[in-house]
């Protein structure tokens, strides 16, 4: 049994402020402020903004704190909040892990615990990495045997083909993806099949496959006065005045934005020099069939649609240090699981060190 | 499958409020209390299995599924602390947070639904067997932590402090893996192993709460009231976390 009376007062400021920092029960007040403000603030959060969060996602974190964050403030105060009590939660959990090294190393008893706490510290290094130098591309849409330059990260991708497979009721239960990955204009570097729970992984890139939809790939337009014109997403269609025609956006049955219900296609009318001069919407019923793009009066007589799949890419330079730290922590609960098993019985708590063991 | 599930639904209460029933005379009936509540228990097991079979799948998710896939968890270390350490006293409590939360699902729809394609991985089966057998033991946890509170025993061999103590370890170690399930599973579902999802952030708060209660629970100052109060408190965050939001908000995790 130790006494803890027999310990003798502490006098250098900086073994104080060490002790400090090294408490559990300094990790602890700062754990319970960190829920208290997460906890509120993403509440509120939810309340104000329930998309709130598909916003988050859609960057890394540290650049939707510079580019997104300073336009939601005041509601995003608490997510600073918790940015600055995370570093200091990190900084106590990382000088205790550093205090219980040097003092106790000679108790593997505790590896455990220790393992634990190095790969949190890992997870959250990696986690800082990803914020700060990872990408995030979203919503890439392809049609089989097509391809897309991806300039962020520096490479092309292609979708060589796509199966979608459905249930008898024929909604969609999978949608399987056989992708190429591609320096931009140049090597292959990558190629295999991408589905749910089972994205194309190349390094520190995923690729995985959002879902997919049918999607307009031939529009059939009537001319007054010109004929009848077949337009193929994504292309553009020449006109003999060498103006183009282009589908910008396609309505689903049932989906509505503003005025205009699905099914139905936006197209623009462009210059010669590739200028935009009209752009009206063209759908199924009656009133939408016919639009005027200036001196054209155009007749929807017809959409083909085909599957394409949507694909979101991610780089997170970090992931494979928060991947060995989950692999450490786990393995470090593992061990800590098997000597409290082990153990014959609990200690009295007057036993236990204020630095102790945890 | 229909029928069966909803006779053993009932079957399983009526065990359990036998139990509940018989445990004011727990002295003179505790044999009467137990075998109720391994009864009901074999009863909730035996239809897990049985959907379970029916369904190709471990059969949670849902509000019926979700809640007696709870239960089981906090019976089942009920009636192991029961044996191991003379604790028949907290049947009662368990038994009457159990039957509230079966009528809870009840309220579910007790059909099975198709497996979603999303949840077609075992690391589904990892993250919610681990979720729940921790969300067991901190429900246990916090009925040993009210009982210290009040001053009754919990266990005729003095073993609160242990009960305790193992209900908070152990369901911190389970949720550990938990989170680092569902971490990689949302690493290959996403694209990311973190999204800014109200159900992961509330997840990560019971996760770093339970980190710093694992942290206090043994230290001096830190014994008796404030660690009996903290992790009830655990226990009414676990609560808002699977059911809460489920029921009230929009997340990846729903109930409704």
């Amino acid at each position: 049994m130790i006494d803890r009376n027999m310990k003798e007062p502490t006098t250098n400021p900086l073994t104080k402020i060490w002790d400090l920092f090294v408490s559990p029960s300094a990790f602890v007040i700062l754990a319970i402020l960190w829920c208290l403000d997460l906890g509120l603030g993403s509440i509120l959060a939810y309340k104000r903004d329930p998309q709130f969060w598909m916003k988050m996602d859609s960057l890394p974190f540290s650049q939707w704190l510079e580019r997104m964050a300073p336009a939601e403030w005041p509601g995003s105060l608490w997510v600073y909040i918790l940015v600055a009590l995370t570093w200091l939660m990190v900084a106590s959990l990382l000088f205790c892990t550093v205090n219980w090294f040097f003092r106790r190393r000679k108790k593997i008893r505790g590896m455990g615990e220790f393992l634990v706490h190095l790969g949190f510290l890992l997870v959250f290094t990696g986690f800082v990495m990803g914020s700060g130098w990872g990408s995030r591309v979203q919503n890439i849409s392809l049609f089989p045997g097509e391809s897309t330059d991806i300039e962020e990260l520096g490479l092309t991708l292609t979708l060589d083909e796509l199966r979608v497979e459905r249930d008898a009721a024929g909604n969609e239960l999978d949608a399987v993806s056989e992708i190429t990955l591609s320096e931009l204009g140049g090597t292959k570097v990558d190629a295999g099949e991408a589905k749910l729970n089972s994205p194309l992984i190349y390094g520190s890139t995923v690729v995985y496959p959002n879902r997919s939809r049918p999607a307009p790939r031939d529009v059939i337009i009537d001319i007054e006065g010109k004929g009848v014109v077949k337009i193929s997403a994504p292309d553009k269609k020449a006109l003999e005045d060498g103006r183009t025609l282009e589908i910008i956006n396609f309505l689903y049955p049932g989906q509505r934005m503003g005025k205009w219900n699905g099914p139905g296609v936006f197209l623009t009318l462009a210059s010669v020099k590739g200028q935009s001069l009209f752009t009206s919407y063209l759908g199924f019923s009656n009133e939408l069939r016919t639009a005027k793009f200036g001196d054209l009066k155009m007749t929807l007589m017809g959409v083909d649609t085909a599957d394409q799949a949507i694909f979101n890419v991610h780089r997170d330079p970090g992931v494979q240090l928060v991947l060995y730290g989950a692999l450490i922590l786990t393995l470090g609960t593992f061990w800590a699981l098997l000597g409290y098993l082990r153990r014959p019985s609990l200690l009295p708590a007057e036993v236990i060190e204020e630095d102790g063991e945890d | 499958m229909f029928q069966y599930t909803l006779y053993s639904h009932y079957a399983t209460i009526a065990l359990y409020a036998l139990a509940l029933l018989a445990s004011p005379l727990m002295r003179k009936r505790a044999a009467i209390a137990i075998s109720a509540a391994f009864a009901g228990f074999t009863v909730q097991l035996a239809l897990l299995i049985a959907r379970w079979v029916s369904a190709g799948f471990l059969p949670v998710t849902g509000l019926f599924s979700t809640l007696h896939f709870l239960t089981i968890f906090a019976v089942g270390i009920t009636l192991y602390f029961s044996i191991r350490y003379k604790a028949t006293n907290l049947i009662p409590a368990t038994m009457l947070v159990t039957l509230l939360a079966l009528w809870k699902a009840g309220q579910g729809d007790m059909n099975l639904a198709p497996l979603t394609p999303a949840l077609d991985t075992p690391l589904f089966f990892l993250h919610v067997s681990t979720s729940f057998a921790a969300y067991g033991l901190f429900e246990v946890g916090a009925i040993v932590a009210l009982y210290r509170l009040i001053g009754f025993p919990a266990s005729t061999s003095g073993m609160e402090r242990r009960m305790l103590d193992e209900c908070i370890y152990l369901g911190y170690i389970l949720f550990s893996w938990c989170m680092i399930a569902g971490s990689l599973w949302a690493y290959l579902a996403w694209g990311s192993y973190w999204t800014w999802r109200i159900k992961g952030l509330w997840s990560t708060l019971l996760w770093f709460y339970y980190s710093g209660l694992i942290h206090v629970r043994n230290r001096p100052k830190w014994q008796n009231t404030p660690l009996n109060l903290l992790t009830i408190a655990g226990f009414g965050l676990v609560l808002f976390t699977f059911l809460g939001l489920g029921l009230l908000f929009e997340t990846s995790h729903p109930l409704k």
